[in-house]
């Protein structure tokens, strides 16, 4: 038994041995992502997601793999696709999954975040352009392959330091075709409330592709407007019951105006319609938002309409949304937009933990205490400690 | 709208069903025949010379009591209790956690796989084809569903034979042992139905695809 158990300690991998942790980049409800580096190979940047155990408030680790792990290593391990994260390697250490992924140094997020707060001016059309193509690019091959990516958002989206879009986070992602279970069950709740689609808000049980679509119209609007365009209060759930979102379907209505029934034939079969009543009248008010983004292409209107299209059989597919004439005009989107164009935006921050190797091997890698205390600098003088980011957003 | 498998005899299986519906009956038995294999592997395997395949063995060791029990006409886990035949626990763990169909082909589709990979000298305890069913229905179900059952719910659906970190090693292991590689196409779930004997009513119209 002892000669057993040394032999399994030895063919163990142990992901310390296996790479080197660079530092930590965020945490979730699902984990840790660190920034790593293989120990022998090609010198490239990974990015590792340290899964806890289910329900970590439990007192022994004797509840199992989470969910959004099974999912998300189920569907990455078939996925490959260059604007889609790329799962290269899983590792079981210390009874935690360990998802070895393509790095990103910059997701959506953080980069609009940018502009709003220390650029204080817009996204280039060029790079909105090129990053909604890329996005689409992606999420086409992810309905090719009858997946549903199900929380696509800003923070979601993550972007190479070229330009590369990679959709990441498949945890709530799920194939829909048939002959499995219908997508609807219970009280389960998908995409955050911003990006959520007026059917899912109706509590429609069938939902689709569309879904998605929704959500990337929301983001192609953030990108204009440097600010969410539905950002409805969200009604939080009680006692298991979906709440109905009256916040977030008001925002909705405010710029789309009231869905008629020759928009939407079916909105009076969803579960929610009832609720429509409570609202008055609006009208669409999206020509005028849109100019006010001061983006002047009548076809990128065009293609934001198709894309918040409130019937999901009417919204436009990604494939079809590819071939927009929007994505013809100039500027043509391109695959490396900040390559090609010199545009470099802050790198992320990075941060030590027990994990990581001890020695820093970067100039940006900082101690937890010291960034915190910059953190802290910036937030009092408002001055960004990278220059780099002075050139962004040409 | 749920897909429907057309067994020959005319039955129909609709997979968004609880398993426990008569025709699945056939799934059932077929799920424990496969399990069974799983042992009668480990008895004409052993004790055979080691081929490579040191780490599947040793990884399958962990999913195994401490030493093996000798195949007897009762089986017992590790923890003293009686077991039912395979056929019979298969049958009371999807009733109590009233599995859909879809989960329960995946859960074979695993454990056919798990079979696939297995070196002939795997060594197998009495009740490991147990602990591989539940392992296969957990991650099978986590899958699929969105609101997993919860590991308490499958000590409780076993009768109470298996502890709940002994379900969550087991379940770690099998994951190990089909190399993360849970994703299960349509085409897995016909070729498993056919070779079933049934036939999936093969919809070539995708809702929702546009």
């Amino acid at each position: 038994m002892e000669n057993y158990k040394r032999k399994r300690e030895k063919q163990r991998v142990r992901i310390r041995t296996k790479y080197e942790i660079i530092g930590f980049i965020s945490s979730g409800t699902y984990g840790r992502v660190y920034k790593a580096r293989p120990r022998e190979g090609p010198g490239i940047e990974l990015a590792i997601k340290k899964f806890k155990p289910e329900r970590e408030g439990e007192t022994r680790p004797s509840t199992g793999i989470s969910q959004s792990a099974c999912r998300e290593i189920g569907l990455c391990r078939e996925l490959h696709h260059e604007n889609v994260i790329d799962l290269c390697e899983v590792v079981m250490d210390d009874n935690a999954i360990h998802m070895v992924m393509d790095y990103a140094e910059f997701d959506l997020l953080s980069i609009m975040q940018h502009h709003t707060q220390h650029l204080r001016k817009p996204m280039a059309e060029l790079v909105i352009k090129s990053i909604l193509w890329q996005l689409l690019n992606g999420v086409a091959y992810l309905h090719g392959n009858l997946v549903l990516q199900r929380d696509l958002k800003p923070a979601n989206i993550m972007i190479t330091s070229s330009g590369v879009v990679k959709v990441g986070d498949m945890g709530l992602a799920r194939v829909f075709r048939r002959p499995f279970q219908p997508l609807y069950s219970g009280d389960k709740v998908v995409v955050t409330v911003w990006y959520r689609s007026p059917e899912l808000l109706l509590g429609s049980r069938h939902y689709t592709t569309a879904v998605d679509m929704w959500s990337i119209g929301c983001i192609f609007a953030e990108m204009l407007a440097l600010r969410p365009i539905f950002k409805g209060e969200e009604v939080k759930m009680e006692k298991k019951q979906i709440p109905f979102q009256r916040g977030q379907v008001l925002k909705i209505l405010e710029v789309l105006g009231s869905p008629s029934k020759e928009q939407w034939p079916n909105i009076e079969l969803m579960p929610d319609y009832l609720h429509m009543k409570q609202f008055r009248h609006y009208t669409n008010s999206l020509k005028s938002w849109f100019a006010s983004t001061g983006l002047k292409s009548e076809s990128g209107f065009q293609l934001l309409s198709s894309l918040l299209e409130y019937d999901p059989d009417k919204r436009i597919s990604a494939s079809d949304a590819m071939d927009h004439p929007y994505f013809k005009e100039d500027p043509k989107p391109v695959k490396h937009p900040f390559l090609e164009h010199n545009i470099s935006y802050p790198k992320r921050r990075l941060t030590l933990d027990e994990l990581c190797d001890t020695k820093p091997h970067m100039s940006h890698v900082h101690h937890h205490q010291q960034q915190q205390q910059q953190q802290k600098m910036h937030a009092e003088t408002g001055i960004n400690g990278s220059s780099a980011a002075n050139t962004a957003g040409q | 709208m749920s897909a429907i498998i057309v067994a020959t005899p005319g039955a129909h299986i609709d997979l968004c069903n609880p398993a426990n519906s008569s025709t699945s009956q056939l799934l059932m038995r077929t799920t424990a025949h496969s399990l069974n294999a799983l042992l009668r592997a480990h008895e004409r395997g052993r004790p055979e010379s080691n081929t490579g395949t040191h780490s599947l063995r040793n990884n399958f060791a962990h999913i195994i009591p401490t030493r093996p029990t000798p195949t007897s006409a009762t089986v017992a886990s590790s923890s003293g209790h009686l077991l039912p035949s395979i056929e019979g626990f298969v049958s009371i763990v999807t009733a109590a956690l009233n599995t859909k169909t879809a989960v329960l082909v995946t859960a074979l589709v695993y454990v056919e796989r798990l079979r696939k990979r297995l070196p002939v000298s795997a060594t197998v305890a009495a009740d490991t084809p147990y602990r591989v069913f539940l392992a296969a229905l957990m991650l099978a179900d986590k899958f699929w569903s969105d609101h997993a059952v919860s590991a308490e719910n499958f000590v409780v659906a076993a009768g109470g034979a298996f502890s709940r970190r002994e379900i969550a090693a087991m379940e770690r292991a099998l994951l190990k042992l089909l190399g993360f590689r849970l994703y299960v196409s349509a085409d897995d779930i016909r070729q498993h139905a056919r070779r079933l004997g049934f036939a999936i009513d093969d919809e070539t119209s995708l809702p929702g695809v546009k």
